[in-house]
């Protein structure tokens, strides 16, 4: 876990030193080194430690779809490629890898996906849940290959595996990091659409299963008990500028995490 | 002592009593089953066709990951047991397919997994006079017929765990538990379930395939239940979460062809081992929820202290 999240750190590093290489910038400057990518099969040469995003957008594409937060967090941008020389089909999120010299890249934008409408409130946290809304569930044939193309590196035929026996609890914790990019049941043989099972997993376990927040139950008692009127009422009649420095004066919790966080929206604004 | 444990996808939802009982048993005699990690749906059928190497794939892995905890794995369930024995002899004899079934699993495995039923377990390993000197109730009281059908036997060449035509591990087994064990004729008889569980049993279903068809179904329980009452049975034990559904499903529909048939229920061999070495009864799922024939009524008969 600690692996994952340093991960995570290391995309938004990466992506802010893309964006600054970015910038006015369309031409190279002269001494970069560049690389030979190709995009739908034509050849183009890009600037090295470009993103395979940004590679794209060098290259003269407009991205209208297939590209949303830059962050590595929305998965609209799925790229599948293979390198020269190399049987072994691989995956990335555009906005989060960087190019390789030799790359052949196709973009999946969008991958069509049998989606199923359900009333939560009917259903129960079982194994009937997922086989009445999702009954392809039981055509996994246990390839492994929607883990071996998963950008996130989740264990997605092990999730599949706890839900085919049930275990909601397993298929929410594993699938938990999944950002919906489509790439598993792009290459699926069993034509399963992993995520939105997994999803249905989270839900049912949100519902069902996760043990209730006693602090949120209190908060929502106490703000119906208008413990906070006054306090919301005072803030709306205040001026911007009063909120603003309210705002910046109020106490940021010490960890590191959260710290984080408010940087990188800091940056963003 | 720990041993590496495939539980398989039905005993962790239908039959959670047998899983749960398989457990807890073992732990009496002082083992303790670790689950294969990161284990899967072995398949539940093993695939004929010679061709088709994928339906390896998942039998092969589970045996490679059991590889990480030891040279060998205990299951349970005559499917899973059948499926993964099968997968195993056909790596063994095969270093072709070995070779490219590992090649796509991306894992090391060269065959070297000994897949060990329970029962055998229990013969083998355990021994009967361990099980006879562990019993805290007794079991006289039931009149118990044992049921193999096909998959925990056949093909003996791949199987090899008891004869296949005449078999006696699970008889031994009752018999060591404190069991009254009664022999019938139709003990390594196919139960017909995959008939049974591709058809469509309630009213509605039964107008669709055909009153006949229908029929057909529950008459091959018919043939073996009728068998077990005859012979003085009050209830089946058995392997296989299939045979159990299958012969448990059909009786209601059984009752109203056959005039005077009764009613028995079918429960798992670990089961009756829970009861007999005096573990609590509440916890294996002996109950109507998870049974057509409510076995309650019958291990209470047993299980009064
Ligand atoms: S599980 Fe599937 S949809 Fe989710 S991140 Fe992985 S590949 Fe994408
Ligand atoms: S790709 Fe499809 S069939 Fe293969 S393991 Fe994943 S979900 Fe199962
Ligand atoms: S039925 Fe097995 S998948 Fe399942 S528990 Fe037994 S054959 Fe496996
Ligand atoms: S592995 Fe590839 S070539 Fe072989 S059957 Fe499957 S899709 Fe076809
Ligand atoms: S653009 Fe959102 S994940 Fe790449």
């Amino acid at each position: 876990m600690a692996e994952k999240k340093a991960s995570k750190r290391s995309k938004k590093g990466s992506k802010a030193s893309g964006q600054a290489s970015l910038g006015s910038t369309a031409v190279a400057e002269p001494r970069t080194e560049m690389v030979r990518i190709y995009i739908m099969g034509k050849q183009y040469e890009v600037p090295k430690g470009l993103t395979i995003q940004k590679a794209l957008e060098y290259a003269g594409m407009r991205l209208l779809r297939g590209c949303g937060c830059r962050g590595g967090f929305c998965g609209a941008c799925g790229t599948v490629y293979r390198t020269e020389g190399d049987y072994k089909l691989k995956v990335a999120l555009a906005c989060q890898t960087v190019v390789e010299d030799g790359m052949y890249l196709t973009q999946i934008p969008f991958y069509p996906a049998n989606k199923a409408t359900y009333d939560l409130e009917k259903l129960t946290p079982s194994l009937e849940a997922i086989v009445e809304n999702y009954p392809e569930v039981m055509r996994c044939v246990q390839c492994n290959t929607c883990r071996k193309v998963c950008p996130q590196d989740l264990e997605v035929m092990q999730y599949i595996a706890a839900a085919m026996r049930g275990d909601i609890a397993r298929l929410a914790d594993l699938s938990f990091d999944c950002i919906m990019c489509g790439l598993c049941a792009s290459r699926c043989p069993g034509e399963l659409v992993q995520y939105y099972i997994a999803i249905l997993g989270r839900r049912l376990y949100g519902k069902y299963m996760m043990p209730k927040a006693k602090h949120l139950a209190e908060r929502l008692e106490e703000i119906e008990q208008g413990k906070f009127d006054q306090e919301i009422e005072e803030l709306m009649k205040m001026s911007k500028e009063d909120l603003k420095r309210l705002y910046d004066s109020r106490d940021i919790e010490p960890e590191e995490e959260l710290g984080e966080a408010l940087r990188v929206g800091e940056i963003n604004d | 002592m720990e041993i590496a444990y495939f539980p398989g996808c039905t005993l962790r939802t239908k039959a959670i009593g047998f899983d749960n009982s398989v457990r807890d048993t073992a732990k009496v005699f002082g083992y303790d089953l670790v689950e294969v990690p990161d284990w899967t749906c072995c398949g539940a059928t093993f695939n004929l066709s010679v061709d088709n190497v994928m339906a390896l794939a998942p039998p092969i892995r589970i045996l490679a990951n059991a590889r990480k905890l030891g040279n060998e794995v205990i299951t349970v369930c005559s499917g899973c047991y059948n499926v993964l024995k099968r997968a195993n002899y056909t790596v063994r004899n095969d270093s072709e397919k070995l070779a490219k079934i590992t090649d796509f699993i991306e894992m090391e495995y060269d065959g070297d997994v000994e897949v060990i039923h329970y029962l055998e377990f229990l013969r083998d390993r355990v021994g009967y006079e361990t099980i006879k000197t562990n019993i805290k109730r007794n079991l006289e009281g039931l009149k118990v017929v044992p049921y193999y059908g096909c998959q925990l036997l056949r093909p003996y060449d791949e199987i090899q765990l008891d004869d296949p035509e005449a078999p006696t591990i699970l008889d031994e087994v009752l018999d060591a538990m404190g069991c009254t064990v009664v022999d019938f004729p139709h003990k390594a008889e196919c139960c017909g379930n995959f008939l049974s569980v591709c058809t469509d049993l309630t009213p509605e279903g039964r107008q669709a395939v055909g009153e006949e068809a229908a029929t057909a179904v529950s008459e091959c329980s018919f043939t073996i239940l009728d068998a077990a009452a005859r012979a003085g049975a009050d209830l089946v034990a058995l392997s296989c979460p299939l045979c159990l559904y299958n012969l448990d499903v059909a009786q209601d529909q059984i009752e109203k062809i056959h005039f005077g048939f009764r009613k028995m229920p079918i429960v798992y061999f670990s089961q009756l081992l829970a009861i007999a070495l005096g573990l609590d009864t509440d916890k294996y799922a002996l109950d109507s929820e998870h049974h057509f024939v409510d076995p309650s009524a019958v291990v209470r008969s047993v299980a009064k202290e």
